[in-house]
């Protein structure tokens, strides 16, 4: 890999990003209505429409709209909230930070339970380990969000159980227990799938490497079945899991958009929805900026950490 | 209320002094001061911004915050607030508010008549965002007469002024805040009300304080209102139940029977002239025929849709959007459901095979398209193949909303008679969706609004009322209660049917 293949990747992100920006900023404008008929409402007049489609911005042509959008965000400045009079830094950071956390427990608990369920069933291929691994994965993978939410809701978040706190959210500076409490139902909405899907890649790399030359090779050299799994499968059936999770990012963006909405967790996902249903240009582009960026980078990093593993994978 | 007096002047004068509010719990003792009340909402509190704001939870952070010239009471009667008192000529087109003296804003500067001209006049200046611009057109200008009075000259007599002032987007700014940047008003508050903004996070929290200099010595009782924010209606409820928070502002018609059964808490349920409203265009076809929205008003069981939609929690209406709460409204006759009469009436009109249209409806709130497929299927019995169609709220503010010829309305009940009408039904309305265009019930109006004689007002509003049930403009299938919910030990806690004021300064906590 060289420093022009990286820089041409980069090049590449950022017109990613030019365009997406755009075509959400265009189909914004497309559709009927804006933050100043959101706001007023049915209390709207010409007049009043009018006057805080001035004060808003709303009133210039689009092209300086985006404009000038484009020219703040270059200098940091992501504006003002046409809706929540805040600036959007502030509205969109502290919901980054509430989607993040729920994103990172999903995450990490997706690899602490994922791994070691896929090396167990492709070590016990066949067996009743592995069928019953296999059935939970093709169940997990095939139920989307909402089903998967609404399942948990009932078994575990009813009144008559309440386990769980059916929604809501308390920061973990605030309460680390609330937080737990709070983090659960959405975290495991959005780990299912995920557990499935790199469970099932695990086993598959497992098994392939089992059935490798060297791990042949390996056994022949009378080596104990104990270190030829440390030594010689577990680096190499787990390299290709690192670059699917690092593919799976993208997935967890748009599963979290759901899951924050079923279990009203104050993230980005829920914020979106509101800058939506409110046409709050300014935060839809901030988030929509933010969300393609992440995407952007997490696609890049899996090329580059796929590279890194296996010498044979080169970029021109 | 003593409103049945003959002489005009004493009428008027009479609403000034009903200043006391009327007390509507059952506690006992006297108020005893201090402690913390925890309000729980669901809808962000978006902007601070009194000129504007216009969402559900914002409303009550107002009326803590900012007094205005007056304010209404329980039961639409109109309280002084910053004024004391007022005044009008024989025919109402003069008024004279006298300022109560000694009241100052929360950052310590004292109010003054040129903070009252220089709200007003930001009102209604139509570069302005100000949402009580409509409810003021009739005034002509406003100014000091000196330093504690103001003047408000009209251009046509308007009995309600003191009523029109009192509207929530019209509270009393200082001068500095009116002629300062107006997007300062979105997140900061300088205003006369019972208690001073703290702190403002409009994803969390809203927290108030006592203002130790409000005008009423004795109050507020509490040191402190916090406005809670949760995301959504089960979370809120679980909260509220579990005893977190003291106050629910809004109830759900579907949560109201289990909050009123659980012990510790005590469920306010208020009527109110709340309603959703069938808008038919009367310029063009079908609906131009009065034979066949009458036809589709004999088609809508109420009774039964107050069950469906509301659980019980309204009064069915008959199409006067006048609720019995009004001082004039007139008792409406009932509307009986009647399938084969309307399939009659709809024949004879021209549509003896029955009729196909689209009914509009978006989808915020959610009883717009209950309300709509509730009577889709009502009205399937005489012949009427509706159509629902629902969509998303901003396509139906640019696209349908004053435009479309068949969809649902939905609007909370206004302070008089008088904004009622002029808000939807007469010529010059602000909304006039229908294209109705009655001169005979705009003048019906106009007499009522120039009178202060009892008899004259009520003979004229009883003319418009039976204008309407004649021509049927709108359909109101009901009104929909005010639902909240406080703990025992909350005391005074109460909702105006208008839903916009809260005398947050009267409530205080048992917890002795």
């Amino acid at each position: 890999m060289t420093a022009s293949y990286l820089i041409r990747r980069l090049l590449a992100v950022i017109l990613v990003l030019i365009i997406v920006t755009f075509a959400v900023f265009a189909l914004t404008m497309i559709l009927p209505g804006n933050a100043a008929i959101m706001i007023l409402g049915e209390y709207r007049t010409e007049t009043s429409l009018a006057a805080l489609e001035a004060r808003l911005g709303l009133d210039q042509p689009w092209y300086i709209q985006y404009y000038d959008w484009v020219s703040g965000v270059v200098q940091g400045d992501f504006g003002q909230s046409l809706r929540l009079s805040l600036p959007v830094s502030e509205v969109v950071g502290e919901s980054f930070l509430n989607s993040a956390s729920l994103a990172v427990t999903a995450l990490v608990s997706v690899t602490v339970i994922a791994i070691p369920l896929g090396l167990l069933a492709g070590l016990r291929r066949g067996s009743k380990a592995d069928l019953g691994i296999g059935v939970f994965s093709y169940i997990g993978a095939s139920m989307p969000e909402f089903v998967t939410a609404t399942l948990l809701l009932v078994f575990l978040a009813s009144p008559t159980i309440g386990l769980f706190p059916a929604g809501g959210f308390i920061p973990p500076g605030e309460s680390l227990t609330g937080f737990a409490s709070h983090v659960v139902l959405p975290a495991a909405t959005l780990g299912l799938i995920l557990t499935a899907h790199i469970s099932r890649q695990v086993r598959s790399e497992v098994s392939e490497v089992l059935s490798s030359d060297y791990v042949r090779a390996a056994r022949l050299k009378g080596l104990r079945e104990r270190r030829v799994i440390r030594r010689h499968v577990l680096p190499n059936s787990l390299a290709p899991a690192v670059a699917v999770i690092s593919l799976d990012v993208g997935y967890l963006l748009g599963g979290i958009i759901v899951v924050e909405e079923i279990f009203a967790w104050p993230g980005l996902g829920r914020l979106l929805i509101y800058a939506l249903e409110n046409r709050d240009l300014p935060v839809i582009q901030a988030i929509t900026l933010l969300l393609a960026t992440v995407y952007a980078l997490s696609n890049l990093i899996s090329d580059i950490v796929i590279a890194a593993l296996d010498p044979r994978v080169r970029y021109a | 209320m003593s409103v049945f007096m003959v002489k005009r002047r004493h009428v008027i004068m009479g609403m000034a002094a009903s200043t006391v509010m009327p007390r509507m719990s059952f506690a006992q003792g006297s108020p005893q001061r201090g402690g913390t009340l925890k309000i729980s909402h669901s809808n962000r509190i978006a902007t601070l911004n009194v000129l504007t704001n216009s969402g559900p939870a914002e409303y009550p952070v107002m009326d803590m915050v900012y007094s205005g010239l007056t304010r209404i009471g329980l039961g639409n009667t109109v309280l002084a607030d910053l004024a004391e008192s007022w005044d009008a000529n024989e025919d109402a087109t003069e008024f004279v508010f006298n300022l109560r003296p000694g009241v100052t804003f929360h950052d310590g500067t004292p109010l003054t008549s040129a903070d009252v001209v220089a709200t007003f006049e930001a009102i209604l200046d139509p570069d302005v965002p100000a949402s009580a611009g409509a409810t003021l057109g009739m005034v002509d200008s406003v100014e000091a007469l000196d330093y504690l009075r103001v003047k408000f000259t009209l251009n046509a007599p308007y009995a309600d002024l003191p009523t029109a002032t009192a509207h929530a987007n019209a509270r009393i700014l200082s001068v500095a805040a009116v002629t300062g940047d107006h997007a300062e008003l979105d997140t900061q508050v300088n205003g006369t009300g019972p208690f001073i903004l703290e702190d403002y996070d409009s994803a969390r929290i809203v927290r108030l304080v006592r203002n130790p200099n409000y005008y009423d010595p004795d109050k507020p009782y509490l040191d402190a209102v916090e406005m809670h924010l949760f995301p959504d209606l089960a979370a809120e409820t679980a909260n509220f139940l579990s005893g977190d928070v003291d106050v629910m502002l809004t109830v759900q018609q579907a949560d109201y029977a289990r909050i009123a059964e659980t012990p510790g808490v005590e469920a306010l349920r208020v009527p109110s002239g709340r309603y959703v409203n069938v808008v038919m265009r009367q310029d063009q076809p079908p609906f131009d025929d009065v034979r066949v929205r009458r036809a589709l008003a004999m088609s809508i069981d109420r009774e039964l849709i107050v069950e469906l939609v509301l659980e019980g929690l309204g009064r069915p209406a008959y199409d006067n959007i006048l609720s019995p709460e009004f001082r004039y409204a007139i008792d409406t006759p009932e509307v009986p459901y009647d399938p084969e009469a309307a399939r009659a009436l709809l024949a004879e009109a021209g549509y003896p095979d029955g009729i196909d249209l689209t009914l509009v409806a978006s989808n915020r709130p959610a009883i717009r398209g209950q309300v709509a497929i509730a009577i889709k299927q009502m009205a399937l019995a005489s012949g009427f193949n509706i159509d629902v169609e629902s969509m998303p709220h901003d396509t139906y503010l640019s696209n349908v909303w004053m435009q479309g010829n068949f969809y649902m309305g939905y609007w909370g009940m206004q302070p008089t008679e008088d904004a009622t009408f002029n808000l939807l039904l007469t010529s010059d309305a602000s909304y006039a969706d229908t294209a109705w265009n009655n001169a005979e019930f705009d003048e019906a109006v106009a007499a009522g609004r120039s009178t202060v004689d009892e008899e004259e007002r009520l003979a004229a509003y009883r003319t418009a009322q039976e204008l309407i049930l004649r021509d049927l403009p709108y359909l109101v299938p009901f009104f929909e209660d005010a639902l909240t919910a406080s703990r025992d030990d909350v005391e005074d806690w109460t909702i105006n049917p208008i839903n916009r004021y809260f005398y947050l300064e009267n409530v205080w906590l048992d917890r002795s």
